[in-house]
């Protein structure tokens, strides 16, 4: 691959370092009987491509080649896969090839084995929506049809249903489960149709044991979904196999759906799961936690669960943040480091300090009109807070110097380096002038 | 006669190389795990503009590529995207979106980088996402959108200090093979805003303009530079 990789350099020298990476960099080639074929990871980045770059690329190639190299092709695809696919075990005897043949049925049902019902902490806010799960996952089919468990965004939902389709291909290996996002029923139908293949997909799900359809919200307005949706629900009812949903509300408050829909997604049982109480937000913490292998002081744990009370995603963001920054430093986790972490975090309007603002605060704290501040005053009642708030200045913005000295009367450069050591030197020497100085800094950046 | 440059620029070189990591070493480690597929799949750094998010996710993508692996950077505040761009990119394994505060409100963005999000998790991907702000602050119509961009650790980039902008100028300098003395490196860091861009940009005026002035940098040429440049150097 020498040409292209040459073909490659001499781009990044000619085109900016956003256009390099956004176009250039992911395309991967393959060289053979005079062509260069160059596969994007889209149709998107393909077409882009082609239409900017084409030529150059083709001059480049056939130069670097000395001829060789004739036509350059784009196609959609890609020669390695990154990430997801790590090395696969050799099948081995025994209860290795059990575990590798559960796993692949669970791959097959876009199961994540992870989200079991050991692993799903119950609380009072979802106590009804597992007991109910664990019920129907026992009993496929034939004690709540469909199962309808709603809630708010990052509650639970899916891990319970990620949980009902795990107990049920344990209890049956042979169970044919399908968990699927409703968009992904959306674009595979989709798909389906447009390569003349929609019989297969009705044949495909309507010849499963457990459907688990996540968000049906998202069917809202895609009229010829809700219609295959419709058909599936019916053929898997009437064969009495599980069906079960889950929306971000109650069955009857999901809008842009069709009322025969609707009303079916009602025959079964509805459960909702509530946002956790602050006890069951530890308790996940905690299971999450030790899941991870992260350990979570509990004055941290209840630190945590009290702030982010919102959904489950965030407290497990949370305690990611808390985990990586512990295993970066090497230091367990603590109260510190946490405060700090989530006050970025959630810091839901996190104001930029600005010059202006500095003025003001400091004129404040001196009992000071933020003019005197800008005024050819030299008396130090006045002075010194100017020289503080000049300081903090340098220290809390990236202005320059002479900007800094521009936004305080039109004062020179020199003047601003000459306060920022003054109030160094000062802060060292006066201790009243050091707790000032913090004191504004801490009003500043909170 | 003044000689006039080619129109020739040299790329920002965005790698893990020429980072100056300063007081974001954690997070610059985070990335570096994730383009080589280990530390968390997901992960969200924020920070305002110039404290160097677009050059750590290039980074991070140069080394995917470098690994032998395809990866996808996306600027998505760049005018000519659509929500196609985002259509499959799941067939890769590693995906670094730009500024996502830019599609922030946008139903068809959202939606696309939601179902990116879902197919990516699926498959065992990895998604880095920039934002201006914090996941929750994220002015995102789709809820279930906003709590994912929330799942993965969330990184606050602060602005270089002092000592580490000194440090890129004198390196970035370097590398162009453009010799600043103390005199020059301290009268620079006097008068520039102290951030990366800044710095980066007033160094390749400064490097045309002793190119067109074949003379070596001077604090003379410097101040030309300075004052042509206005406000915004």
């Amino acid at each position: 691959m020498d040409v292209w990789k040459r073909c490659v350099e001499l781009l990044k020298g000619d085109l900016s370092g956003a256009e390099y990476n956004t176009w250039i960099l992911p395309l991967q080639a393959s060289q053979g009987n005079g062509e260069l074929r160059l596969f994007a990871p889209n149709k998107f980045v393909k077409d882009w491509v082609s239409q900017h770059y084409h030529r150059q690329i083709q001059e480049l190639c056939a130069h670097l080649s000395q001829g060789a190299i004739q036509s350059v092709a784009f196609e959609v695809g890609t020669l390695k896969r990154a990430g997801a696919d790590g090395p696969r075990a050799a099948p081995g005897p025994g209860a290795q090839a059990l575990a590798e043949a559960s796993a692949q049925r669970r791959s097959e049902a876009n199961l994540n084995g992870e989200f079991s019902f050991d692993s799903f902490v119950e609380g009072k806010s979802n106590q009804i929506a597992r007991a109910a799960s664990i019920q129907i996952s026992s009993n496929p089919g034939t004690a709540y049809n469909p199962l309808f468990i709603y809630g708010g965004v990052g509650l639970g939902k899916t891990h319970l249903m990620h949980a009902v389709g795990n107990m049920v291909l344990d209890n049956n290996p042979d169970a044919q489960v399908v968990y699927l996002h409703s968009e992904r029923f959306v674009s595979e139908m989709v798909k389906a149709l447009q390569h003349n293949r929609i019989d297969e997909f009705k044949k495909r799900y309507r010849s499963v044991n457990a459907l688990l359809i996540d968000d049906v919200q998202f069917f809202a307005g895609k009229e010829r979904s809700q219609e295959e949706f419709f058909h599936t629900f019916n053929a898997l009812f009437e064969s009495r196999q599980q069906i079960v949903l889950s929306s971000d509300r109650f069955p009857k408050e999901v809008t842009g759906l069709e009322e025969r829909l609707r009303s079916r997604f009602g025959w079964g049982l509805t459960v909702a799961i509530e946002p956790p109480d602050l006890e069951t937000r530890v308790a996940i913490l905690q299971s999450k936690a030790s899941w991870l292998g992260i350990h979570l002081p509990e004055d941290v744990a209840f630190f945590v669960a009290r702030r982010i009370r919102s959904n489950i995603r965030e407290l497990e963001g949370a305690l990611r943040r808390l985990g990586a920054n512990s295993e970066f430093t090497g230091k367990p986790i603590n109260m510190d480091f946490a405060m700090t972490a989530l006050r970025d975090m959630l810091a839901a309007q996190d104001k930029q300090v600005t010059i202006e603002n500095i003025q003001k605060t400091v004129a404040e704290y001196y009992k000071l009109k933020t003019n005197d501040m800008l005024s050819a005053k030299r008396n130090r009642s006045v002075a010194r807070p100017r020289q503080m708030a000049m300081a903090l200045a340098k220290e809390l913005t990236r202005h320059s110097l002479p900007e800094i000295g521009s936004a305080f009367g039109g004062r020179d450069h020199t003047t601003v380096l000459h306060a920022t050591r003054k109030v160094k030197e000062l802060r060292e020497s006066d201790s009243s002038l050091e707790e000032d100085y913090r004191l504004l800094l801490r009003t500043l950046t909170s | 006669m003044e000689q006039l440059p080619l129109p020739f620029r040299l790329p920002p070189e965005a790698s893990f190389a020429t980072l100056v990591p300063g007081p974001n070493a954690e997070a610059v480690a985070a990335l570096a795990a994730w383009a080589q597929g280990q530390g968390e799949p997901f992960a969200l750094v924020w920070g305002f503009p110039g404290t160097g998010k677009t050059h750590l996710l290039q980074a991070a993508c140069q080394a995917v590529v470098t690994a032998g692996h395809a990866a996808q950077y996306l600027p998505l505040g760049h005018p000519g995207l659509t929500p196609e761009a985002l259509t499959g990119l799941e067939g890769i394994g590693r995906i670094a979106l730009d500024d996502v505060q830019a599609i922030a409100g946008d139903p068809a963005w959202e939606g696309a980088l939601f179902s990116l999000f879902n197919e990516l998790r699926a498959r065992g991907g990895g998604l880095l996402v920039s934002a201006d702000r914090p996941a929750a602050a994220l002015p995102l119509a789709l809820p279930d959108l906003r709590s994912r961009l929330g799942w993965g650790p969330c990184y606050r980039l602060q602005p270089l200090g002092e000592q580490d902008c000194e440090d890129l100028l004198r390196a970035a300098a370097a590398r162009r093979g453009l010799p600043l003395g103390p005199d020059l490196v301290d009268y620079l860091m006097r008068r520039l805003a102290r951030d990366p861009g800044t710095l980066l940009a007033f160094l390749e005026a400064l490097d045309r303009e002793s190119l067109a002035a074949r003379r070596a940098p001077s604090i003379p040429l410097a101040r030309r530079v300075l004052e042509a440049g206005g406000a915004g150097l």
